[in-house]
């Protein structure tokens, strides 16, 4: 694709999101961790405490995968737009690329989640009939100018084809 | 242009119905709540009689209102659907968007002269009317799903043993998890009536019967040790016994199934007849398929067969759902049966395309690594650390392992990814089903390529395809593609989708 070509490109993704997927991550299995420490100290079992000793190594080790995973991703991530498509490359752990053709896209959103509100921070998803894609985490003015790009774009393609209609 | 009206309601017969599927799922439950609350205490005896006879009133008055509110009328280009009687509901549908019909009629249906009449729409809940069968035909004639002269020889062959051999339909029964479990519940009713009979009979004194309660038992309690020769022996002649009626059982209602299946294509919509009982019938247009599915199962592969079927637009991959087109196909002929009946498929390799496709052994060894890591780690850890011997077994998984990797070995090398001008294929293998699937590249959502560090050093991809769909997400992944025509393909996807 010809650089020429896109409308908005942007490789910037706000350091603080980083601190958000920490959070996130630890979060998410919070719950078994405590479940795990309270039949540690309560059972007094010893083949059930061995296996909670084994569960807390593996969840450290996640998290540590999961944290630099999502720091190598965030680093690397960049999404541009043309007049016709949406890309979003990843070159990090996981090298990535997705297309999502204008014309397949059925509406944009906003989102945030209760962490990603402590930093001020944004998630743009966009959702095809078949899928939907995060672009996590930017900064309001990003995602309100990310928002607002794809849905001109989109508008701009609506316009200029008179035979828009799906199933034709 | 005149306008062609018509308006459906249900048969009254089926609000009666209603209230007997009301009373059946409803007031059953509060009853037995009811006759609980006045078993335990008689002070509140007058109140829940008086509560429990306004509800069934309730739903008396309600199902009746129902009938009385579902109405359909049906014009050129519209379906006006309205129901609910408290909550009016209107719905507008554009005829265009009823992508299937459904006909049922149960033997009880019949005799009243009553189908019941199902149509799918795209993107909504489905919509069903049970009438008599004149209005049905009518509503075809409006919709344009009047069904021809071949429909009529069709049906008169319905029922049809020679539709296929003997060996066809023990492939059609034992490929089918199914018709087993089918088999299973009904020689299952036969060995506990024989139970029930030899309970009573004078031989119950027996000392080498032992009955059902006594096997669960024994499995339950691990007691094999307490068991006389005698009795082993008589187990195994049931167990055996229950497997083969199982099968037979199987095999027989299978083939009495697809001895009744009927199909055929004909201006422009496929006609599908099913069922024993229930006879069923699907009618969908060509224009509302959404892909080709090609199905390979395990046992079919062994003797050369294939399974061809169409999945709709907004289909959920529901049993209901999927139109099976060919219940069996030998493989040789698949082909000639594709171009002769799908012949955009032939055509579209003649534009431009781009095919992925990479076999390699390092491929098969990286998918299989992760289990045999994981089973050495947990074995291992069981036996050095907990101190539990018995994970010494885990090791007995590693031959089932090799058995997937031999498998995988020989049948990965059929994965690909393949896009031209209007279509977009992919080959999906494992060690059990290759299933092929043909989609049309408009339905094609996004397509999206994934490369892990291993990956990129090995040249291979994994791709993923996400499908238009009902569902939130309906996405294929197809692994370990080769990476040369990563940007070729997505290339090609980007200008072909505008």
């Amino acid at each position: 694709m010809e650089k020429d070509n896109r409308t908005f490109e942007s490789k910037i993704v706000h350091s603080n999101s980083i601190w958000v997927e920490i959070i996130t991550v630890i979060k998410s299995r919070l719950l078994i961790v405590i479940l795990s420490v309270f039949l540690f100290v309560w059972i007094d079992n010893t083949f059930v405490q061995k296996l909670c000793i084994l569960y807390l190594i593996y969840y450290i080790c996640k998290c540590i995968y999961d944290i630099f995973y999502k720091i190598i991703s965030f680093r690397n991530l960049s999404y541009y737009l043309t007049s016709t498509s949406l890309h979003i490359e990843n070159n990090g752990w996981l090298c990535t690329e997705l297309i999502i053709p204008l014309n397949r896209i059925q509406h944009v959103k906003r989102a945030q989640t209760v962490i990603s509100r402590m930093f001020s921070l944004y998630g743009v998803i966009v959702q095809t009939a078949g899928d939907h894609e995060k672009i996590h985490y930017l900064t309001n003015e990003e995602s309100e100018q990310l928002t607002t790009m794809i849905l001109k774009a989109v508008g701009n393609l609506s316009d200029g084809e008179e035979n828009n209609d799906y199933k034709k | 242009m005149v306008k062609k009206i018509m308006t459906i309601r249900n048969n009254f017969i089926e609000a009666i119905y209603l209230i007997f599927s009301n009373i059946k799922n409803k007031i059953y439950p509060l009853l037995m709540f009811v006759l609980g609350m006045l078993g335990t205490s008689s002070n509140y005896r007058t109140l829940v009689i008086i509560g429990f006879l306004i509800f069934t009133l309730y739903i008396i008055v309600t199902a009746c209102l129902d009938w009385y509110a579902t109405i359909g009328t049906i014009n050129n280009n519209f379906l006006h659907y309205s129901s609910g009687h408290f909550v009016k509901k209107k719905h507008y549908i554009p005829l265009g968007n009823i992508k299937t019909m459904h006909f049922e009629t149960t033997e009880f249906r019949k005799r009243l002269g009553l189908q019941t009449i199902t149509l799918e729409i795209v993107g909504s809940e489905n919509i069903r009317f049970t009438l008599r069968i004149n209005e049905v035909n009518l509503i075809k004639s409006l919709l344009q799903y009047e069904s021809q002269s071949n429909h009529i020889e069709n049906k008169k062959i319905r029922f049809d043993l020679k539709k296929f051999s003997w060996k066809e339909y023990f492939l059609l029964t034992f490929s089918s998890k199914k018709w087993i479990l089918i088999g299973l519940s009904t020689s299952w009713t036969l060995v506990t009536l024989h139970d029930s009979h030899y309970n009573n009979s004078p031989n119950a004194g027996n000392d080498s019967y032992v009955g059902i309660e006594g096997f669960i038992s024994i499995i339950l309690l691990n007691q094999f040790a307490n068991l006389s020769s005698k009795q082993i022996s008589y187990l195994i002649i049931i167990l055996l016994g229950y497997v083969f009626v199982s099968l037979i059982s199987a095999f027989m209602i299978s083939t009495i199934f697809f001895a009744t299946y009927s199909i055929y294509y004909n201006d422009g919509k496929w006609h599908v007849s099913q069922g024993i009982y229930k006879l069923k019938e699907q009618i969908v247009e060509r224009n509302h398929i959404r892909s080709l599915v090609i199905k390979e199962p395990f046992i079919y592969r062994l003797f050369g067969f294939v399974h061809i079927s169409l999945e709709t637009i907004g289909t959920e991959n529901n049993i209901d759902e999927i139109i099976c087109i060919k219940p069996l196909l030998n493989k040789k002929n698949l082909t000639t049966y594709l171009s002769d009946t799908f012949p955009e498929i032939k055509n579209n390799t003649k534009q431009k395309n781009v095919k992925v496709t990479l076999y390699g052994w390092m491929n098969g060894l990286k998918s299989i690594g992760v289990y045999i890591v994981v089973i050495e780690i947990v074995s291992w850890t069981g036996i050095l650390y907990l101190h539990w011997p018995a994970a010494v077994y885990l090791q007995g998984l590693l031959i089932l392992i090799v058995g997937i990797f031999i498998q995988t070995l020989i049948h990965i090398r059929e994965d690909s990814l393949t896009i031209s001008t209007f279509l977009c294929k992919w080959t999906k293998t494992n060690w059990l089903t290759t299933i092929t699937r043909y989609s049309d590249l408009k339905y094609i959502q996004l397509i999206k390529w994934e490369q892990t560090l291993l990956q990129q050093k090995m040249n291979s991809t994994d791709f993923i395809i996400s499908i238009y769909s009902d569902k939130v997400s309906e996405t294929y992944r197809v692994n370990n593609l080769s990476s040369i025509h990563n940007k070729e393909i997505m290339t090609l996807w980007e200008q072909v989708s505008n």
